[in-house]
């Protein structure tokens, strides 16, 4: 059976892997060219585009903003890398790793409930999480990568497992994990990329309410 | 008006993000057999062996080893270890030095900032800065020499893995010595003629038979009984649980003698008495006086078993060149004992059957070799040494040291050195006059003085210019002294490498950050009791690596691997092949005595026992025939007068043991004016050293206000204004730090107590930032115990507490909760 999957879900499940990408790898040199402000710099259109729309334009602006003082440092790419060590890679003293276990369960430990709810959920999916990025299941970037799959998945037929997925599984830990990030000193493209996360997820889990509710 | 559905999408196609996405972090699985609910595996660790259920891939449940009677509730941390949120989990490069490599700017050193890299990457880094200072400098720039409590089991024993692979591409400056016992292994063979700290003691069971009093001299068997250095029995806890009975019914009187109401005075329900801190000494001479004024002392045992007294005894009676007669009334001045306690104290002694028990607290202050090798002097004149329940020991809190040994051997370990000593890409052994060896705690000094010559053990040490240091599975930002001068000489080192698995301070402040895996994630083998060889424990990976991390011997094989020699590193053989070969060797040296099962029934069955030793007496072969079984020491008998040391006329520790004031002592002494608290740093209660500080829900169950806990009494809190439960600023001229009081009379006046091992958490890299969690090294003295074994000094140390007024920083040591304000 083929799903038909509507242009607006296509532009969801990418926005959502893109963000995932974002926050899974650190951008090279020859990517980060991509956020520039230039004629060919797709990243900046696509941040552009998303500024124009009123609900993120503080958001997006603020991402822009921290771009463009970035690249005024001598190794603007490397910057980014260390802010992204900081904020994704050491730990809560330094930054906000970004797994739904620390935020949520009271024990503070990695690999917690939050964790073993994914698993169970990429397993009855039949996937599992590529080798090389040997992370949790409760990994935001997973998260994300696996809300891309299921927007395409269930597009029209059944939104509503869509809307479940953001509140049970993101919109939980996001809005702590946001805020842990804003935290972070001498930190500014991450945690704005966060809060447009955030607020981008917020406005997409915003859908009518499902048909029975009116009953 | 209500936004249609997703509105906000307009303008934005699918394509304008498709060219930003990365691969995907998904794939399909293979589809997986139906898990059972999981397997009960066996490992050990230095708080015992246990076992795990695993199942779905994780570490679900722990439980105690059937064979341990006597668990340690730090199993409970065992999960909080493996699955912390300070796990390093990626190779790490600090910034600025990924920029500029060793000419980095060294004060940003701490602030935090790293960069991903591959592991390739990393082990080039690494490789290439051996090269550079091999080269550019020479032996004498690069010290690995420093090794802690590495993580248990033979194979994988991250010690042996650095120093193998560093010793195959070049020399570097070693270490003699450790932090816990420097003073006593380097005093004790010249007096009894080991080290005696690490020696196998008199067995429980005949201490329990003959003794009639037990002294406790600052030894906490309790608390300090829970870890092991290898994997932990805890089988001494059955002879305490005894040894309480026998205290009950009054067949035995235990005395501690501690400033504190120990973790055993209070379980074993025993006497106490007080003594000021650091005033051991003039305590015990008082005994002697008393001993020798009232003829107690045994002159026969002296005259047969040991040498010197006659040389001793004028500094007791004042008719030495100080012309201080070290009566009980001037120990009493000192020490705060009054003199008619002291005297029933040492008559006590003389009266019957005692065993005198140390602890390593006393050695670790300045002229921490004092009182080590006073005790022997006691002993002596006591005339009991070598016999059962008498004399003196020096370590029954030490991996159940009094339990009786079976005597079989162990499991040998993965080698330390090259299999052929001239197996080297660099044969410089051109160290340029600097010493190669120097001891374990003057490291700091050597990098803040270079070539100052200092006296060490007889030898003249010039200290090395060093340049480049590599730590794996050591965490000197616990257990160095003087945080802030660390900071200031960490500046000064070009690269560190750290490998570990949890974001110590260590890692914090080093270059190339590594990330090993806890030894959950790899299999190896252990002994099962250190000294009392009660088995063989299988350690079965629970879980792989989790990460990017990797098993120490696969980074080393890395490492290896850049110059060529990884071959010759791991002998061509895999983890299983080494944890079989060791096991097999140990099987072929029992053979006869004790027969091990295959290789594969062993890993099946998770262990081998040897069943319980036999009993032993420290020192009764000497006493039966001092000529044949004479003592390691140049004499051959216990030296109360050492010739040895006397010629090296330091004036910090002469011929015979001696009073010497400290550069910092409370209750009256140097600087109590200023800081009037004594601050103890002694072993953790919950804890090993610094392991386990990190384990999230386990720390919650001692921590005040998330903070370490300071021990205070009621007087010196209630003076200060301070409730129990209140955070308190702890300070003196060295540093600050943040704790959280606990009131409890268990502490005398004027005396405080920080566990060591609480983790370094500065507010930042600056020089004199305050600590957020309560790391006493942040306040303690760096200076050596003497000239002799030039030792760590940790507990002479005052402080001022005061309580924290305002808003107080967030706790930054460590990787979690989380704590949104």
């Amino acid at each position: 059976m083929t799903t038909k999957i509507t242009e607006q879900d296509e532009t969801r499940a990418s926005l959502y892997w893109w963000f995932a990408s974002l926050f899974s790898q650190e951008l090279t040199a020859e990517q980060l060219k991509q956020y520039r402000a230039s004629p060919l710099g797709q990243g900046r259109a696509l941040l552009n585009a998303l500024a124009e729309q009123k609900e993120f334009n503080d958001a997006a602006n603020a991402v822009i903003t921290a771009l463009d003082n970035l690249v005024k440092l001598p190794h603007p790419e490397l910057e980014l890398a260390a802010d992204f060590s900081q904020l994704l890679l050491t730990d809560l003293k330094t930054g906000a790793p970004p797994y739904a276990s620390l935020y949520l369960d009271q024990k503070g430990l990695l690999f917690q409930q939050p964790h073993d709810d994914m698993q169970a959920l990429l397993q009855d999916q039949g996937l599992r999480i590529t080798p090389d990025f040997n992370e949790p299941a409760d990994h935001l970037a997973i998260q994300l990568d696996y809300l891309g799959n299921l927007i395409l998945q269930t597009s029209t037929q059944d939104p509503q497992a869509q809307h479940q997925f953001i509140q049970r599984h993101l919109l939980n830990w996001l809005p702590q994990w946001v805020t842990r990030s804003r935290q972070v000193r001498r930190n500014g493209f991450y945690p704005a990329l966060a809060q447009l996360l955030l607020q981008f997820i917020e406005q997409d889990s915003q859908q009518p309410q499902p048909v029975a509710a009116h009953i | 008006m209500t936004i249609s559905r997703r509105s906000f999408l307009k303008g934005i196609a699918a394509t304008s993000a498709a060219g930003l996405i990365g691969p995907s972090l998904l794939q399909q699985a293979v589809a997986a057999a139906s898990e059972s609910p999981g397997q009960w595996q066996v490992s050990g660790s230095h708080w015992g062996a246990f076992r795990a259920r695993v199942y779905a891939g994780k570490v679900q449940e722990i439980k105690p080893f059937e064979a341990d009677s006597y668990p340690t509730e730090m199993l409970k941390g065992i999960k909080g270890i493996i699955y912390s949120p300070s796990r390093i989990r990626y190779p790490m490069v600090r910034y600025d030095w990924f920029l500029k490599r060793h000419q980095s700017d060294t004060k940003q050193r701490g602030d935090n900032r790293f960069i991903r890299v591959t592991w390739d990457q990393a082990i080039d880094m690494f490789y290439q800065e051996l090269e550079r200072v091999q080269t550019q400098y020479g032996p004498w720039a690069l010290h690995t020499g420093q090794t802690g409590w590495r993580q248990t089991g033979q194979v994988h024993s991250c010690g042996n893995h650095m120093e193998r692979a560093i010793a195959m591409h070049g020399y570097s400056v070693k270490k003699v010595g450790d932090y816990s016992t420097g003073a006593g292994q380097t005093i004790m063979p010249y007096v009894l003629g080991s080290t005696e700290v690490y020696a196998q003691g008199t067995s429980w069971p005949l201490i329990l038979k003959h003794s009639k009093t037990i002294v406790l001299w600052g030894s906490d068997l309790v608390k300090n009984l829970q870890v092991g250095w290898n994997c932990e029995t805890h089988e001494a806890y059955e002879y305490l649980e005894q040894l309480k009975e026998k205290v009950a019914k009054k067949q035995i009187r235990v005395i501690s003698v501690d400033p504190v109401r120990t973790k055993t005075q209070k379980y074993l329900n025993c006497e106490q008495q007080y003594v000021n801190p650091q005033t051991d000494v003039p305590f015990m001479l008082g005994i002697a006086h008393t001993l020798y004024s009232e003829k107690l002392h045994d002159e026969n045992f002296l005259k047969t078993y040991a040498l010197g007294f006659e040389d001793f005894i004028p500094y007791v009676m004042g008719k030495s060149k100080d012309k201080v007669e070290k009566t009980p009334e001037w120990a009493e001045s000192i020490c705060g004992i009054a003199a008619d306690d002291i005297r029933e104290f040492a008559r006590l002694l003389a009266k019957q059957r005692t065993q005198i028990i140390f602890g390593w607290c006393v050695q670790r202050q300045q002229h921490g070799e004092q009182p080590y090798w006073m005790g022997a002097v006691i002993a002596a004149m006591l005339g009991q040494i070598g016999l059962p329940g008498g004399g003196i020991s020096y370590a029954h809190h030490y991996s159940s040291i009094g339990v009786p040994s079976t005597g079989a051997a162990g499991p040998g370990g993965f080698p330390r050195n090259p299999d052929n000593p001239d197996d080297r890409i660099h044969k410089n052994n051109d160290f340029k006059g600097y010493s190669s060896t120097i001891p374990v705690a003057r490291w700091v000094d050597a990098i803040i003085e270079p070539g100052k010559k200092i006296n060490a053990n007889g030898a003249t040490i010039t200290l090395p210019d060093l340049k480049m240091m590599v730590f794996s599975g050591c965490n000197p930002w616990h257990h160095h002294q003087d945080r802030n001068r660390m900071k200031q000489a960490f500046q000064k080192l070009e690269t560190v490498v750290s490998v570990d698995f949890t974001w110590t301070a260590t890692c914090r402040f080093a270059d190339i950050v590594l990330p090993a895996c806890t030894q959950w994630e790899r299999n190896d083998i252990d002994l099962y009791g250190s000294y009392s060889s009660r088995g063989i424990i299988a350690m079965h990976k629970l879980v792989d690596p989790l990460f990017q991390s990797k098993t120490d011997f696969d980074i080393f094989t890395l490492l290896a691997k850049r110059f060529g020699k990884d071959k010759a590193y791991t002998q061509g053989k895999g983890e299983m092949e080494w944890v079989k070969q060791l096991y097999d060797e140990c099987a072929q040296a029992n053979k006869g005595k004790f027969e091990m099962p295959d290789f594969a029934t062993f890993w099946q069955q998770g262990w081998v026992d040897f069943g319980k030793g036999e009993n032993w007496t420290r020192q009764a072969d000497f006493r039966e025939d001092p000529e044949i079984n004479a003592l390691g020491t140049p004499s051959g008998f216990i030296e109360i007068f050492s010739r040895k040391i006397d010629r090296y006329g330091y004036d910090d520790c002469q011929g015979h043991p001696m009073w010497f004031e400290k550069a910092e002592r409370s209750h009256g002494g140097p600087g109590s004016d200023k800081h009037p608290i004594w601050l103890q740093s002694c072993h953790p209660d919950k804890r090993l050293h610094s392991q386990m500080c990190d384990s999230e829900a386990f720390r919650a169950t001692y921590t005040v206000q998330g903070r370490e806990p300071l021990y205070m009494n009621p007087k010196d809190a209630a003076q200060r204004g301070i409730k129990d439960g209140d955070l308190v600023r702890v300070f003196n001229q060295r540093g600050q730090l943040l704790a959280g009081a606990v009131v409890s009379d268990d502490y005398a006046p004027g005396v405080a107590r920080l566990q060591e091992g609480a983790w370094y958490g500065p507010e930042s890299e600056a020089i004199g930032a305050l600590d957020t969690y309560g790391d006493p090294n942040t306040l303690t003295m760096d200076i050596g115990t003497s000239q002799l074994a030039q030792a760590t000094s940790a507990n002479t140390c005052l402080v001022e507490i005061e309580k924290y007024q305002g808003d107080a920083p967030a706790v930054t040591a460590f990787g979690g909760p989380v704590e949104i304000s």
